[in-house]
């Protein structure tokens, strides 16, 4: 390891799964060339990287990770567009994602690709949860509107 | 001048034809709120002058407006006149005054007149509307003889039968009783006195011994001039008199156009402020409403920035909560890190650790020497060995480094995020109380705007703001009079100081030249007959001086007379005419301000009713009193008081108020036979059909003859 590990993680490409695609053209504006929102979108997200972190946040939060993934979504994001957003936001997904390690060495414990699919797997989780919740009848709408993502942050035990 | 009959015929709520007579003295036409007597009012208003007293709609304020704005026909006409078909409004009254053609203060008997308006009105397409405009006729018979006045002769004999400057306190609604002139001013005093009181034959009088006496001097001057007895200095001072008699003439013209112009600015001032009350609260809602809608705008801008931020709070921050559980855990795999650096930092060496660098401990080994201690280090030693665990440490030392680096980088970030997770639930409810307290707030400022614009039962804030900018204009127009008046006022007092110089000035040389025609041109006509217009001159002067005193005094006195019959005795001031017209104190002779409505009206009332009471009594010109609604700011004791006592002040009066249905039969027989009433008519409301609803179209006046 030549480099420090935040800054090893914030040049890798973030790798999702095939769920959270799902959830993030169902939650989040399409990012267009020079510009991500387009007027008559609504959606409560402006960014993929926004709803990556919600997704991996509520699998964090609810327990649900998908293991063994291909994660096969490669070209994205790098992870320091949600450094540079809210340094908050990946700091606490690389610290939960260090919480769920079971490593016995230090150089597994740095991996940076390691933690970047412990995250992703939570968020693909995450994101299938979502998807779950809104099969469940009464709650086909939900996270349609801004308030239902208050609800539920507010709302968390 | 005596109203004896009124009838009118198809005129608001009077159906068909309706009579009433009137005597000389008090006549009163009784009925409740909505019962007819305003346009009973409106009956003489119309036919006189062509105006209606209505409410507008746009000011919702009452004021007088062309008849051909308003509907003057009654609603009940309407279901019953078929399309095409028509049907007359008329009023007529005959009445007894003066002939407009005789010469002022004759004693020739009154003529009759017969006023009559009528305009005939067609069911149309568009309504109701008039074929041709209200006409007005006037006939006046004189002898046994009708005679019929020409169209361009209606507005001198109306001038002449009402003069201008009394036809606000001759005609008045109670209503508008603050739109009665303010005699507190001097030049609307005078304007009176003028027009309807004895005095100005004597200031005519004055004014013809002042021409006389000019006239017989310059005889005087003329004679003595053909005879060539006058010296150089003595036409010297006839010259200058006569240059000081031109002057003094001219700024007296000057002095009496700028006391017209300041009277009519008075009078302008007097118009906009009235206009003014009805208005000013347009401008008091309009910054009213701009308060309101800046607190609104900056309450949705508020609203807006708690929205932006509320969200990118969430993003940023919020979505965290409840995280820290799961940030903790991250502790013993960082814990696990720290061993790891401090095993890594535990070996020990010999050799020290602050040597300068790698290749420091490469040249010892290179070279076999100790350049610490100078001494020569085998390979294999221990020394050896030693100096090269040391080369080893350098890179292990960088390792140890890094780990260190991200053990504190992320063992920072850790006790960031734990200190800062537990307050989101905390910030999220303070926002959105926050949230909550705005909206509250804005709906309320929306409501409290609503409740505006229902007020002023405005549809939209364009109204409001013509309403305001109209107001805005006369509050301008209001600072350009008062300018004019003070500048006006400046000039005046200095024409008054020049005239006054001057006079004296004139005054001694007419001193001068008395004393030089007296001593030597004695034996002239013309100047025995001076002395004889000097007599004349003096005596007048002090016969006017001594009128326009006793003119106040009787004015005060009847004034007085009059307010403390009104307010039944207990009145707490004096009406004192001079300077204008004011009230003091009884006692303290101090002005007295803040006088209460009832007061104020009864003040405005005497002295009105003084000018018209003396106007008769001395000078035989007798104006009827047509009130609607006199005693409206009045209580019943007041009301009672003025009612019997204002009918022994006036040759005729008509009374028109709702202040009557408040005393009992008894009481009100009483005040028949107490205040002398001539005749009294009760008019009441009537369904055409007790079945038809309550429509204006089912509705009619009628009038019950009381007495």
């Amino acid at each position: 390891m030549k480099e420090k590990l935040i800054a090893d993680i914030n040049k890798k490409k973030v790798w999702y799964g095939n769920e959270l695609l799902k959830v993030r053209d169902l939650f989040s504006r399409k990012e267009e060339k020079g510009f991500n929102i387009t007027r008559a979108d609504d959606k409560f997200f402006s960014n993929y990287w926004q709803v990556y972190a919600w997704a991996a946040i509520i699998g964090f939060i609810n327990g649900k990770r998908v293991t063994g993934d291909p994660l096969p979504n490669k070209t994205s994001f790098e992870f320091q567009v949600i450094s540079n957003a809210s340094e908050n936001i990946a700091n606490a997904l690389v610290l939960m994602a260090i919480g769920k390690m079971k490593v016995i060495s230090v150089d597994k414990l740095l991996d940076s690709r390691d933690i970047l699919t412990i995250i992703s797997e939570y968020a693909e989780g995450g994101a299938k949860h979502v998807l779950e919740l809104r099969e469940t009848p009464g709650y086909d709408a939900k996270f349609n509107f801004a308030g239902d993502y208050f609800e539920e942050i507010f709302e968390r035990a | 001048m005596i109203i004896r009959q009124v009838t009118i015929c198809n005129f608001f709520c009077y159906l068909g034809e309706n009579k009433f007579a009137f005597d000389e003295g008090l006549n009163i036409v009784s009925g409740r709120n909505g019962s007819g007597k305003s346009q009973f009012f409106n009956a003489f208003y119309w036919t006189f002058f062509d105006k209606i007293y209505t409410e507008d709609n746009a000011e919702k304020k009452k004021k007088w407006t062309d008849s051909r704005n308003v509907a003057i026909y009654p609603h009940a006409l309407i279901p019953v006149t078929d399309p095409g078909g028509q049907f007359t409004t008329s009023v007529s009254v005959s009445f007894n005054a003066d002939d407009y053609n005789k010469p002022a203060y004759s004693a020739e008997e009154p003529v009759t007149y017969i006023f009559k308006r009528e305009v005939t009105f067609r069911n149309t397409d568009r309504g109701f509307s008039a074929i041709i405009p209200a006409e007005l006729s006037i006939e006046y018979i004189k002898d046994g003889e009708t005679f019929i006045l020409s169209r361009g002769e209606h507005d001198m004999v109306l001038d002449k039968i009402f003069p201008k400057s009394i036809r606000k306190f001759m005609w008045y609604q109670g209503e508008t009783m603050d739109e009665l002139y303010n005699f507190s001013k001097v030049p609307t005093l005078n304007a009176a006195i003028n027009e309807i009181s004895y005095f100005p034959k004597y200031d005519f009088m004055n004014k013809v011994v002042i021409a006389a006496d000019k006239s017989i001097n310059k005889k005087i001057e003329k004679e003595l001039a053909q005879q060539n007895r006058l010296t150089r200095e003595q036409n010297a001072i006839y010259n200058d008199i006569s240059f000081l008699e031109k002057t003094i003439d001219l700024k007296e013209g000057q002095k009496n156009e700028l006391a017209e112009q300041l009277f009519n600015l008075e009078d302008e001032m007097t118009r906009t402020e009235q206009k003014l009350e009805g208005m000013d609260q347009f401008v008091e809602y309009k910054v009213k409403l701009a308060q309101l809608e800046a607190e609104l705008r900056n309450v949705k801008d508020k609203i807006d920035d708690i929205d932006i931020n509320t969200k990118e709070r969430l993003i940023n921050t919020w979505m965290l909560n409840r995280c820290d559980k799961l940030i903790k855990a991250s502790g013993p795999n960082l814990e696990m890190l720290n061993a790891e650096i401090q095993q890594q930092q535990a070996h020990k060496n010999p050799v020290p650790m602050n040597l300068p660098g790698p290749e420091y401990v490469e040249q010892m080994l290179n070279d076999k020497v100790c350049y610490i201690c100078e001494r020569p280090v085998e390979p294999e030693s221990d020394a050896y060995e030693a100096l090269k665990r040391r080369l080893n440490d350098f890179e292990l030392n960088a390792q140890v480094k890094l780990l260190q680096e991200n053990y504190t980088e992320l063992n920072r970030y850790r006790k960031k995020l734990l200190t800062d997770l537990p307050k989101i639930n905390e910030e999220i409810a303070e926002n959105q109380t926050k949230q909550d307290n705005l909206i509250k707030r804005r709906n309320a400022l929306g409501k409290q705007i609503n409740n505006l614009f229902a007020d002023l039962g405005m549809e939209g804030r364009a109204d409001l703001d013509t309403r305001a900018t109209a107001a805005q204009q006369n509050v301008q127009k209001l600072k350009t009079y008062r300018a004019d008046i003070t500048a006006k006022q400046k000039r005046l007092s200095a024409l008054e100081q020049e005239l006054m110089s001057q006079k004296a000035s004139l005054f001694e040389k007419k001193r001068v030249r008395d004393g030089f025609t007296k001593a030597d041109q004695s034996n002239l006509v013309e100047s025995q007959a001076a002395d004889y217009i000097t007599l004349f001159l003096k005596s007048i002067s002090v016969l006017k001086d001594r009128a326009y005193d006793t003119l106040i005094a009787e004015l005060e006195q009847e004034s007085n007379r009059l307010y403390a019959l009104y307010l039944d005795n207990k009145q707490q001031g004096r009406i004192t005419i001079g300077n204008g017209v004011h009230v003091v104190d009884v006692k303290t002779d101090l002005p007295l301000i803040d006088l209460n409505q009832g007061e104020v009206v009864a003040q405005k009332l005497a002295v009105a009713n003084a000018f018209l009471s003396l106007s008769e009594r001395k000078m035989n010109r007798s104006y009827p009193l047509i009130a609607d609604a006199p005693s409206s700011d009045l209580d019943a004791v007041n009301t009672y008081n003025l009612t019997v006592n204002i009918g022994g002040s006036f040759e005729q009066i008509i009374i028109m108020s709702k202040d009557y249905i408040q005393f009992s039969d008894h009481d009100l027989n009483k005040l028949i036979v107490e205040a002398n009433v001539k005749h009294f008519y009760r008019i009441d409301n009537q369904y055409i059909d007790p079945n038809g609803g309550t429509s204006r179209q089912n509705r009619r006046s009628i009038a019950t003859i009381i007495k």
